[in-house]
């Protein structure tokens, strides 16, 4: 069981009394980039949150590395998607990296030198030492991104989950983001990214996991990404399903 | 210039201290809880629980009759989270919005405060006027007592006691403060028992109203907490310097306030809270200037 | 008595303009704001008093107005230029100005403002009421002229900008007949509470409508019958104070419309609830039925004979995961629905017309279902029963029909048994 990293069994999530998540069985391999596919409102997030205990369930289990995830929470680390956060927020880029190297620490331990090393190292990875003291507010949405992998980075977790990091990115951050998770990949993590643009997807993930409230299929980026399924997971062959739905979700 | 300074203490003496202590003592910790109220956009809650825990309040009072009760704190804190609780509740139906839940539990609450009060005002020894502002004046040589040659008011022990809670609370509880302030979905990922923090945080608040309501009153205690972090934030760029120039603030409005009111003959507590609104402004008008001058600068250094 | 007639009919006109003016910030989420203004105004207020030196009403609102304005702007330019957010904003405003009129108070010390800090009905005289009649009037007026301005403004103000000229100036004398409206109901209230007459009645007409125009209606029906109520019971129990019982008869009002709202409301939703668990269970009991006398029938590939008769011992011999005494009492409550009828001769049960068609129908609805899983979404033969289960309730004819052509009018279930016709 060791190369299975997450795995769900019949998972269900509702949300405000409707149903986003339909009975999704699916098991993502450890140590490989894994894509997660869908049109919008498809359950993505929805799907991340669930792993990490952020969002409840209704029905159906969600295992990471063979327990429950409150189990491993250390071992896991989430990136969120960007505006879930105030950039306002009176914090600076070291800062908000230092927060990184706090779920290992115990309540009455203060900040010391090794965590102050591991939140620097995060920055050199996203490139972004240079700004080290600068307020968040300051920074541009490629930049406000990368803090926030390298305070994944900090966390020193297996497995990690991203939520759109690519969404209003530039293109240089795009890349350097890219080539930081496949450098984590390398050194045998699992990376998982909930992501929005199928043509990249081919290059940038071993697997993909195609999504639209329920799964519509899981493998490897070059056979899933083919149209048969593509069709599925974007097409409007299923609307009864959304309709159903909308009606139980009404009473 | 001397004479200026010195004439308030000579003319007041210990009692002229006292007051300068107390308020001192509220608007302190105040400015540590408010900054993290502003910091996580709950700023009007403040309005709410300073409002709510007066039903609680009065209720105990009738009770048990004396205002230095312990059952004058819980009726205070279980008023205040029940309220706060209410609203969040409310908030999750679907009309309701946050605001509008917030300002109804408040309005409602408060007006079943001062209901009773005002049925009960010919039995009770409270003034519903120190609702509103607080009568430190009048308190302050109310409840005196003797510690090791000093005579303090008894109030005034209460408020050191509840600064140092603050003062633990915050240096314990600083991570996840920080945290849960700024990236909720994060701190729910990597901790456990975020809402017993939320709701600490807000009972703290609802304990400083049981004393601080007569000294300073129900509205005023918003600016006590608000405008020096507001302030704050105008000037600083992190939480830790947030929380120290709120505390240095507000300490600095407690003591300019409190001269002002002596020389005035103003109500004490307002003017304090004046003082820090007014620097509240000039701060955003210097930097409204200075940014603009800042700007022009550069325009003209691109040129 | 002529004092009566006074303060009952101001309140009936402060209902009315509360009411109205109300409506449009619980949409459009402003109740706080206004609580902020109702304080804010207070060194307005306080001025006007001092300045004027027999309550003229002219002076007061007009510095009241001043003191509205200005909050009101400074706010709008703290927002621009700070990183603040709304609520801190509103409090440092609240606090401040109120600070202020709170220290020209002590400073000043007119006479009358207690009466504006919580209320005081009996304050109000012949002069005030023709100025609250005068600005009832003046808004009923204004609401009526500009309703779809207003109404746009609430819903979409960016838009509303572009549809309309002069917006802004339709903006603004909203907002002056707002303060306004705020001092005029302070006399009764007070100024903390003074928001809630605002908020709480038309709150409570959002539960009950759906439509602006039907919510300040009920928003004014609610305002008035509670606000006399109070004034009624404040004049027999002589200790209590007129502003605090009316929020808390609005709050009242807003606890009951909340739970009964026929629309909304908590009990409806239970009831609903509580009718759809039982419509629920029938289907389900009666589905239960179906496959037992289909296990039982000889030729399962051929349609079932629902008109047979049979015992209660032979059903539940083909369903052994249900114990006994639970199958009785399912049978027992299809039996009061009457899809289930009894033969005394025979001893045995029978299902009715009715009861027959639901069952054919429940058990198509699902078989149906369970196909379209299994061959449109790539479910696996043994993950489709439990959704089945689940949906086949709320399918109703249309989407039945609809179903069945999208499947090509299919025999048979992926479990390959019948699909009922």
């Amino acid at each position: 069981m060791k190369d299975i990293a997450i795995e769900s069994h019949q998972l269900t999530v509702h949300y405000d009394r409707k149903v986003v998540l339909h009975e999704v069985d699916v098991s993502i391999k450890a140590g490989r980039l894994t894509g997660i596919i869908g049109p919008n409102g498809a359950g993505k997030s929805t799907f991340i949150k669930s792993i990490m205990g952020v969002l409840p369930r209704t029905s159906g289990w969600i295992q990471v590395l063979g327990k429950p995830s409150h189990q491993v929470k250390k071992q896991i680390a989430y990136v969120p998607q960007r505006e879930s956060v105030d950039w306002d927020f009176p914090v600076t880029v070291f800062d908000v990296v230092l927060m990184g190297t706090y779920p290992k620490m115990k309540w009455w331990q203060k900040v010391g030198v090794l965590e102050r090393a591991n939140a620097q190292k995060a920055l050199e990875k996203v490139q972004l030492v240079d700004y080290a003291n600068t307020p968040i507010s300051d920074l541009s949405g490629g930049q406000q991104q990368r803090v926030f992998l390298a305070r994944a980075l900090a966390q020193n977790a297996h497995i990690y989950l991203l939520d759109e990091p690519f969404a209003g990115v530039d293109m240089a951050s795009e890349q350097n983001i890219m080539q930081v998770l496949k450098g984590m990949r390398d050194a045998g993590k699992t990376v998982v990214v909930v992501h929005h643009d199928l043509y990249s997807a081919q290059h940038y993930f071993d697997d993909v996991i195609l999504l639209n409230k329920r799964l519509i299929g899981a493998g490897e980026s070059s056979v899933m990404l083919q149209p048969e399924y593509l069709s599925q997971a974007y097409g409007s062959s299923l609307t009864l399903l959304t309709q159903m739905a909308h009606e139980m979700s009404k009473k | 210039m001397v004479n200026f300074i010195i004439q308030p203490w000579q003319d007041m003496g210990a009692i002229g201290l006292l007051m300068l202590l107390m308020s001192l003592f509220i608007a302190l910790p105040a400015a540590l809880l408010g900054s993290f109220l502003v910091v996580r956009k709950m700023a009007m809650t403040s309005d709410l629980v300073t409002h709510s825990a007066i039903p609680g309040l009065v209720i105990a009072f009738l009770f048990v009759g004396n205002l230095s009760s312990v059952w004058l704190n819980l009726g205070a804190i279980i008023s205040s989270l029940l309220a706060v609780f209410i609203a969040q509740w409310l908030a999750t139906y679907r009309p309701i919005k946050s605001d509008t839940a917030i300002g109804t539990i408040l309005t409602s609450f408060f007006a079943l405060g001062i209901l009773i009060l005002s049925a009960k005002a010919s039995t009770v020894d409270l003034d519903p006027d120190c609702v509103l502002y607080g009568q430190l004046e009048q308190l302050v040589g109310a409840n005196l007592i003797e510690i090791g040659g000093l005579i303090v008011a008894r109030e005034l022990l209460y408020f050191i006691g509840l600064y140092i809670l603050v003062i633990l609370f915050v240096i314990t509880n600083y991570r996840t403060l920080l945290v849960s302030s700024f990236d909720a979905n994060f701190a729910k990922s990597i901790w456990k028992r975020l809402n017993l923090l939320h709701y600490g945080l807000l009972a703290m608040i609802a304990l400083m109203m049981v004393q601080a309501f007569q000294v300073v009153g129900a509205i005023l205690m918003v600016s006590f907490l608000i405008t020096p972090a507001a302030t704050a934030i105008l000037w600083c760029k992190r939480l830790p310097q947030i929380l120290i120039f709120a505390s240095l603030y507000s300490a600095l409005s407690c003591v300019i306030g409190f001269y002002f009111a002596y020389y005035i003959n103003a109500n004490t507590a307002s003017f304090i809270a004046v003082i820090s609104f007014v620097g509240f402004v000039l701060s955003w008008l210097i930097k409204l200037i200075t940014t603009k001058l800042f700007v022009s600068q550069s325009q003209l250094k691109a040129q | 008595m002529d004092y009566l007639i006074i303060i009952f009919s101001a309140v009936i006109l402060l209902s009315i303009s509360s009411a109205l003016l109300g409506s449009y910030l619980v949409v459009e989420e402003r109740a706080l704001l206004s609580d902020a203004l109702s304080h804010s105004i207070l060194p307005g207020v306080i001025l006007g008093f001092f300045l004027s030196e027999d309550k003229n009403p002219w002076l007061i609102c007009g510095l009241a107005l001043v003191a509205g304005m200005l909050g009101t702007i400074l706010i709008h330019y703290w927002k621009q230029h700070t990183k603040l957010k709304q609520d801190s904003l509103l409090a440092v405003l609240l606090a401040g100005f109120f600070a202020i009129g709170i220290v020209l108070e002590s400073i000043y010390n007119p006479v009358g403002v207690r009466y504006f800090l919580f209320g005081q009905l009996s304050s109000v005289n012949q002069q005030d009421l023709l100025f609250i009649a005068g600005h009832t009037l003046i808004t009923v007026i204004y609401i009526t002229v500009f309703w779809r301005q207003l109404h746009m403004q609430s819903f979409n103000p960016q838009v509303a900008n572009l549809y309309f000229n002069g917006q802004s100036i339709v903006k603004w004398g909203f907002e002056v007949l707002l303060i306004i409206g705020l001092v005029l109901a302070m006399q009764a209230v007070g100024m903390i509470l003074v928001a809630a007459w605002l908020i709480i009645p038309a709150l409570s007409a959002r539960f009950c409508v759906d439509r602006l125009i039907s919510m300040q209606l009920w928003s004014i029906i609610f305002s008035l019958v509670l606000s006399s109520l109070a004034v009624w019971l404040s004049w027999i129990y002589q200790g209590l104070a007129v502003g605090p019982l009316m929020i808390l008869l609005f709050a009242i009002g807003f606890v009951i419309a909340f739970l009964v709202s026929p629309k909304k409301g908590l009990i409806k939703g239970i009831y609903l609830n509580y009718l759809d668990k039982q419509q629920h269970y029938h289907e389900h009991n009666l589905k239960l039925i179906y496959k037992a006398l289909e296990k039982k029938s000889a030729t399962p590939h051929l349609n079932i004979d629902l008109n047979q008769t049979f015992s209660l011992l032979e059903i539940a011999h083909q369903l052994p995961m249900i114990s006994l005494s639970d199958l009785d009492k399912r049978f027992k409550s299809l039996f009061k629905s009457q899809e289930l009828l009894w033969l005394e001769e025979s001893k045995q049960w029978q299902l009715s017309q009715k009861g027959q068609q639901t069952a054919k129908n429940m058990v198509k609805k699902h078989r149906l279902w369970e196909l379209y899983l299994s061959q449109e979404a790539n479910y696996k033969a043994d993950h489709v029963h439990l959704p089945a289960d689940k949906v086949e309730h709320y399918l109703d004819d249309k989407a039945l029909e609809q179903l069945d052509k999208l499947l090509g009018y299919p025999k048979l279930d992926p479990h390959g048994k019948l699909i009922p016709r």
